[in-house]
Formats: C-alpha cells, sequence, structure tokens
C-alpha cells in the first residue's frame, strides 16, 4: 500500500494486546444496557405501548449479563487471578470498579425478573413434587399473593427501572470510560466516547429487542402489536442518529484539529479499517438503516412493510454496533504510539481470542435466552383480571 | 605524555573507578532506599545492541518483546526522518533506505522503561499490581498481575508488553534485582562507550551536574508523564 | 480483513432475510394470553402484609453482600498495603533475583582473569567491561559451566558489533571500518581475524608486522 507517511515505525512491543474478546465485551455490555434500558422505559416512565416487550427485553439482558464477563475471563492472561479485582481493586484504575458495576448490576436485573416474574413462580409453587418444591424456594416460601402485594411489586419494579437506567448508563458507559482514559491514544481518549458506547448500546439494545420481539411473537404464536414496534423503531431512529452524528463529529474533529495523529488515522481509514469502518459502520449499517427507519417513520407504510423493514434494519444496525465496537479497540491498537504507522493485523481463527472462541461467545447468550424464554416467557402471564 | 606515564594514569583511573565500584556496593543493603538516576547520551550510541542482548539474558525477555530496544533516526536534509528498530536492534540495522547525501545527521537512540513520576500504568492497573516502591521506580508483581493488558495500552512508551512465560505485563525496572544489591543494570554494564550511565545514590556525578545544567531532558514531555529516565541533548523529533 | 468484513455484512442480510421468512408474524396469532389472579388457591384476597417476600429477598440480599466482603478480608494476599497499594512482599522477591552479569571485579576475583584484566587496562578498551564482548558466559552463575567454551571464540563479527561503519554511528566515539576496504588497504589474507594484528586486550598495540604490511601494501 502506498504509505502517505514519511516514515513508517511502530515500537517493537506493539501489538494489537486487545483483540476479538476485548470487542465483544463492550458489544455484549452494551447490549445488556440497551435491552435492559428498552424494557425498563415501559416501567420507569409508564409507557404503555411499550409494555409488550418489558419481560423479552429484561429476558434477554440477563442472558447477556450472564456472559458478559466470559470474553474477559478469556482475554486475561491469568483469568484465576479475575477476583482480584474484587479483592484488591485500584480504585484509580478505571478498570477497577467494573467488578462492582457488574456484581450490583447483575443483582439489579435478576431482582427485577423475580418481581416480574413472581406470579408466576407462584403459581407453579401450588404444584406438588420437586417441582413445587423448586418454586417455593424461588418464591422465599412465601407462596401467596395479594393484590396489595401485586401492586407493591408493580412499585418496586418501577422503582427497580428508575435506578436500573441511570444504572446501565453507567455500566455501558463506564467500559467507554475505559478506553477513554488511555491518555495517549487519540483514537480512544475523547470524552465523546462513553457518550458514544452509551448511545450505541441503546441502538442495539432496540434493534436485539425488535429481532426478539419478533421472533417470540411467532413462536408463542401471537401478534405483533403495531404500536409497540412504532414505538421502537422511533427510539431507534433518534439513538441512531445521535450516535451516527457524534461518530462523524468525533472523527471530523481529529480532522480539522490535523494533529501529526490525523495522518495515520487517515492511513489506517483508507487501509486496514477501510470496509469495517466506511463499509460496515457507515454505510451499511448506518446510513442504510437509517434511511430504511425513515421511511418507515415519515412514510405511511402498511403494517406489514414496516415490521419487515425494521426487522431488516435490526441486524444491519447490530453489526453497525459490532463494527463500532471493532473499530474502536482495534483501530485505536492498529495505530502506533508513535504517530509514525498503522499495523497490519488480522484475527486468528481458533485459540482462546480467535474467531471460533469469539462466536461462541457471541452465541452463549443467544443459547442461554432460548432457554429462558421457553421457561419463563411462555406461560401465560398471570396478573390480576381487572387491569 | 609519554607511553609509559599514559598507561600509569589508565591503571591508575581504572583502579580508582573500581574502587568507587566497590563503595557502592558496600553502600548498598536491605531495606535501606537509594536514589537511582538514569541517563542515556545518544550521541555515544554506537548501536552495538550489546545492552539489548544483555538484558535479554539478565530478565529472560521473550522473544519479539524487549526491556530496552535501539532506535535509529536519520534525519534528512528536507526535515522529514525514518525511524527504524528492526526486531528491536537484533536484527541489524544495514544502511537506511536513503540516498548518503540527503542524510543530514543519524542518531541511534537506547530506549528503555522512562520510570515516570506521574505515570499512566500506575494509575490503571486495576489491582495493584503494577506499583510505585518506596524509591520512585515502577515495578510490576508478576504474580498479581491479572494480565488484562491495560497499562500495556496506556504506556506512550510502548515500554509494556505481555510476558507469555510469566503469564502478566512485564518491563524494565532498571534491574532492580542487580541495583538495589549496589551494582549497576546489566544494559550499563555492557554499554562500551558510556552512552547509558547509571548512578546510586550519586555515585555518578555526571548525571546529576548534566540534569542541573539543564542539558538533559525526558522522552515526549509534552504528555506529562514526567519521565526519571533523562536523554542527553535529545532531538526534538524523537518520541 | 476486508473480505472478512464483506462476509460479515453479506451472512447479516442473508440472515435477516432468511430468519424473517421464518419469523414473519404479522397477522397471525391475537394479543398474549393471560391468567386472571381472582379465583386461583394461591391468591390471597384479603391479605394484609404486602412485602414479607421483599422483606426476605433483602435479607437474603444483605446477608450474601456481608458474606462477600467478610471472605473478600480474607482473600487479600499477605503483606498487600503495607508500604502502598502493593503486595510489600513482590519488591522483596524483585530484587532477590540474581543478577547474571557480573562486573569485571568477579571476573578479576580469585585471580583467575587477573592477566587478562591487567592486559586490559593497558589497552584503549580499559573502561569496557568484560562481559560487553564476552557476553553473560559462564560469568553468571545460572549457566554454570559454558563460558569454558565460549568466551574464547571471539570472532571478527564480534569486533564488528562495535566497528562495523555504519550510519548514525558517531565517529568520535568509536574507530570504523569498512572490511572491504580495509582488507584493500592492507592486503592480509581473508582467514586472518582482527585479532591478528589488533592484539586481543591491551587493544592500542597493533602488531609491528601489520603495520609493515601497511606500509607495504601502500
Amino acid at each position: 500500500m502506498e504509505t502517505i507517511l514519511q516514515t513508517y515505525y511502530f515500537y517493537p512491543n506493539e501489538t494489537v494486546v486487545w483483540s476479538l474478546m476485548i470487542v465483544l465485551y463492550p458489544f455484549i455490555s452494551g447490549m445488556v444496557a440497551g435491552t435492559f434500558i428498552t424494557g425498563a422505559l415501559s416501567k420507569a416512565f409508564g409507557i404503555a405501548y411499550l409494555e409488550p416487550i418489558f419481560k423479552p427485553a429484561l429476558v434477554a439482558s440477563v442472558s447477556f449479563l450472564c456472559f458478559a464477563t466470559l470474553p474477559l475471563m478469556l482475554h486475561l492472561e491469568q483469568p484465576t487471578r479475575a477476583a482480584y479485582i474484587f479483592i484488591t481493586p485500584h480504585l484509580t484504575s478505571a478498570m477497577s470498579g467494573f467488578g462492582y458495576i457488574y456484581m450490583g448490576f447483575l443483582v439489579l436485573v435478576i431482582v427485577m425478573i423475580w418481581y416480574a416474574f413472581r406470579p408466576n413462580f407462584v403459581a407453579k409453587a401450588s404444584s406438588g413434587g420437586l417441582k413445587g418444591v423448586f418454586y417455593k424456594l424461588i418464591c422465599l416460601g412465601v407462596t401467596k399473593i395479594s393484590k396489595a402485594s401485586y401492586e407493591h411489586d408493580q412499585k418496586v419494579i418501577k422503582a427497580l427501572a428508575v435506578i436500573g437506567i441511570p444504572f446501565a448508563c453507567i455500566l455501558t458507559g463506564y467500559v467507554g470510560f475505559v478506553f477513554a482514559a488511555v491518555k495517549t491514544n487519540m483514537w480512544w481518549s475523547s470524552a465523546l466516547t462513553p457518550v458514544v458506547f452509551i448511545l450505541s448500546a441503546m441502538v442495539c439494545g432496540l434493534a436485539f429487542t425488535i429481532i426478539l420481539y419478533h421472533v417470540h411473537a411467532k413462536l408463542t404464536k401471537t401478534a405483533v402489536s403495531s404500536d409497540c414496534v412504532r414505538g421502537l423503531v422511533r427510539y431507534l431512529w433518534g439513538f441512531l442518529l445521535f450516535a451516527i452524528t457524534l461518530e462523524l463529529l468525533e472523527l471530523l474533529h481529529l480532522a480539522y484539529y490535523e494533529t501529526d495523529y490525523w495522518s495515520i488515522i487517515r492511513e489506517m481509514l483508507e487501509g486496514n479499517l477501510a470496509m469495517s469502518y466506511w463499509g460496515a459502520q457507515v454505510v451499511v449499517g448506518g446510513v442504510i438503516p437509517l434511511l430504511l427507519l425513515s421511511y418507515i417513520l415519515f412514510v405511511n407504510v402498511s403494517e406489514r412493510t414496516r415490521s419487515m423493514l425494521a426487522y431488516f434494519s435490526s441486524f444491519l444496525l447490530i453489526l453497525q454496533v459490532f463494527s463500532m465496537r471493532w473499530n474502536v479497540v482495534i483501530g485505536g491498537q492498529l495505530l502506533s504510539k508513535t504517530y509514525l504507522g498503522v499495523q497490519e493485523w488480522n484475527l486468528e481463527i481458533g485459540g482462546r481470542e480467535g474467531l471460533v472462541a469469539g462466536v461462541m461467545v457471541v452465541l452463549a447468550p443467544v443459547v442461554l435466552l432460548a432457554i429462558l424464554r421457553k421457561w419463563l416467557l411462555t406461560d401465560p402471564e398471570v396478573r390480576p383480571g381487572s387491569i | 605524555m609519554t607511553e609509559l606515564s599514559r598507561r600509569s594514569f589508565i591503571v591508575t583511573t581504572s583502579a580508582a573507578a573500581m574502587s568507587c565500584g566497590l563503595a557502592s556496593y558496600a553502600l548498598a543493603g536491605a531495606g535501606e532506599e537509594h536514589t537511582y538516576e538514569f541517563m542515556v547520551d545518544p550521541s555515544k550510541c554506537i548501536g552495538c545492541i550489546h545492552c539489548v542482548k544483555a538484558c535479554i539474558l539478565e530478565n529472560d525477555v521473550p522473544e519479539h518483546n524487549f526491556r530496552t530496544w535501539i532506535e535509529r533516526y536519520t534525519f534528512k536534509k528536507d526535515q522529514t526522518f525514518i525511524v527504524e528498530s528492526p526486531n528491536g536492534g537484533l536484527d541489524g540495522f544495514g544502511e537506511p533506505d536513503v540516498d548518503p547525501k540527503d542524510i543530514k545527521k543519524a542518531v541511534f537512540i537506547p530506549k528503555l522503561c522512562n520510570q515516570c513520576d506521574n505515570t499512566p500504568c500506575l494509575q490503571v492497573c486495576p489491582v495493584g499490581a503494577t506499583y510505585m516502591g518506596p524509591e520512585g521506580l515502577i515495578h510490576i508483581d508478576s504474580e498479581h498481575c491479572i494480565g488484562c493488558g491495560y497499562c500495556i495500552q496506556s504506556c506512550p512508551y510502548g515500554a509494556r508488553f505481555y510476558n507469555h512465560e510469566t503469564g502478566a505485563a512485564d518491563k524494565c525496572d532498571w534491574c532492580y534485582h542487580r541495583i538495589s544489591k549496589g551494582m549497576v543494570p546489566a544494559c550499563v554494564e555492557v554499554c562500551p562507550t558510556e552512552a547509558r550511565r547509571f548512578s546510586i545514590d550519586g555515585s555518578d556525578p555526571l548525571i546529576a551536574s548534566e540534569k542541573n545544567e539543564g542539558n538533559t531532558r525526558g522522552l515526549r514531555q509534552s504528555i506529562g508523564t514526567e519521565p526519571k529516565l533523562a536523554y542527553l541533548g535529545l532531538e526534538e523529533k524523537v518520541r | 480483513m476486508d473480505a472478512a468484513w464483506a462476509i460479515l455484512m453479506g451472512l447479516t442480510i442473508a440472515s435477516s432475510i432468511v430468519t424473517y421468512y421464518f419469523f414473519r408474524p404479522v397477522g397471525e396469532g391475537g394479543p398474549p394470553k393471560f391468567v386472571s389472579l381472582e379465583g386461583k388457591d394461591f391468591y390471597d384476597r384479603d391479605a394484609s402484609i404486602a412485602s414479607s417476600h421483599t422483606k426476605r429477598l433483602v435479607l437474603i440480599i444483605v446477608v450474601l453482600i456481608v458474606l462477600a466482603f467478610a471472605v473478600k478480608g480474607f482473600l487479600v494476599p499477605k503483606s498487600f498495603g503495607q508500604d502502598g497499594f502493593y503486595r510489600a512482599d513482590a519488591l522483596v522477591e524483585s530484587s532477590d533475583r540474581e543478577p547474571r552479569h557480573m562486573t569485571s571485579e568477579s571476573c578479576g576475583n580469585g585471580s583467575c582473569h587477573k592477566y587478562e584484566i591487567d592486559d586490559l587496562a593497558l589497552g584503549l578498551h580499559f573502561k569496557i567491561s568484560c562481559i560487553s564482548c564476552h557476553g553473560a558466559m559462564g560469568h553468571s552463575r545460572t549457566y554454570g559451566d559454558v563460558h569454558a567454551e565460549d568466551a574464547t571464540t571471539m570472532q571478527n563479527g564480534t569486533c564488528l558489533e562495535c566497528h562495523q561503519k555504519l550510519t548514525g554511528r558517531p565517529a568520535n566515539v568509536v574507530p570504523q571500518v569498512d572490511m572491504a576496504a580495509h582488507q584493500r588497504e592492507y592486503a592480509y589474507e581473508s582467514g586472518e581475524g582482527c585479532i591478528d594484528c589488533h592484539s586481543k586486550h591491551n587493544l592500542m598495540l597493533i602488531d609491528e608486522n601489520a603495520a609493515d604490511r601497511k606500509e607495504g601494501g601502500q
């Protein structure tokens, strides 16, 4: 490749230290936060048309949450020492808080699920045998529900949603801050990075919820609420617009400053990252879905077309968010710390951090979600008949 | 000066140098704190790579990683420059890909951990496996390191790397196992030209005097890491 | 990686279309069904206590948190935090490692290499440490006896590491030689090594015979 740089150099120790697993870590934790916030919106703000996706989104959130640390464990040189991050957290590090934030959020989401499905658990606790004992344990021995306790549960769920939304923003914004805190990497160290992470987490969370809602409706042979889909699309459009705008603003800012860093960023965007940045993140994952979503929002379309286009765009948007994570994480490391060169790097296939392991990490939460969906979401909801 | 007197002069000075070395040996003891100073004089570096080889042997540095390495900056007459460090210098520098007539100046730059006072690597370690010892040097506790790689990302000098043999981050610690015993780091010991100088509690007064006269500076001072490693007469463009 | 990304984009579009074919649900089924609480045997019509399960849950969480912090206290490594936010023993461990590159004094110790050291002091290399040319050799305790073989096999390459003419190598620091030109100038035979003319340790003395040859060559 013809280089525009006068010399081509990086320090001999420089390699891509954070590879696919660290791409998946913000991707999955973004999915956790995005699906959680999508689900919690209906409870926190009383948005009735989003009510149908409350439970599916919550279950999706916990499925991803259970595997959010898996890529980290695969990445760590010493996974057996991972607990040190809880035992001796070094508080000046942007990474040290993750353990506690993650655990706190995990507890919050599990508690919220427990409240959301408590009527179903109580209903099953009255059955005999081992199954009854199991559900009695889950219900912590409280096997009766009254109208008052149901309303109490709803209040707790609302409170948890209100706490949980900022908590989820902290979780994913925090992951962005881990990157933003690396002072000498201009591709990362921007105050916008955590914001972009939060926005794109919302994009992939909403997109995943749209897909999940369609699949779930098909499997349970129920209709998709067109108000719900339109509501999700509206949020998705807004968040996507902000996400793309900020992503491009950040680049524009770097370009306009024309520091010596810009010459290697340009080199990278024209070379190693051309396909994943311009192709996947900007055009296929950004502009095309934005146009599709604008079409279904601002032009009168049939319910069927709206569902179809929302469903297609959701796939593209998940790709957009994945490519954005990739471009941030990998791109930042391709740039040499000397500002004099861009590295070549190829993903390995096998190994702890290779392609195969990466596919497994992505599939694991989906498989868990399928299991949890079967367990939690297929039974009809138990609730007072009067509401 | 006659041949004889010159030779005896050399013998006397080298004997004096040796007794100096022994004195510093006697000074060092367990539990005491010392002041360590390291100065690199690129104008004396001949690029022989003895330091890189000695470091690898002294510290069991894995292949393709470097606790210290040598770069060559070739400044051209048109204000541009070329930087090279083939395998840290081990593969030999050869001649740069420039017409010799265009070369204004070429200089070898030894690189190692800068032991910053305000270091980003210590700040980002999530578990306290990178720490500043009582003497101000930055160490790695390879028994406590979880291997997240955050410090490697944050070091602006590329001094850190994954040591897959110890399963921990690794970097130069100015041969702490040597200097705490009153010896100089291995790279300083083998440097044939005194391009690397080391001082324990002021044993090499030249370093302090060069620093006081303001002839030295740290690498990339603009980023505020406050490196302790002093470079004498460093070119502005070296990074 | 470009091809991989093209494949990934293709896969994404293809999977969206294929799965949509299976999962398009529009127009099928009605709204989700639900079971009414009222009339069920677990429905407590006139209960006044609404939050007994919450109290139990909070208790469990509090107990777990207290337990976790109690366990955490036991897991902190010994000597951690004694002198700062690190394992104080780690500093001792890193200073305890054995040095491998010894000083020239230790080469002269016990008069093993006293002659060479004294000889070196006479020449231009008097400031240079033995191991700069000889490597760590067996002089390190770790490598035991290897040095017996290696220390004497210095080749021309060893000299040229410092004395080969090289861009960037400062001429005022080391004399440098372009071997081809050197051979032409002094007309020595290609089998001859540097030390055949330049003596080894007391290196300012050039063999007389070499000086003669230079005159003869010119």
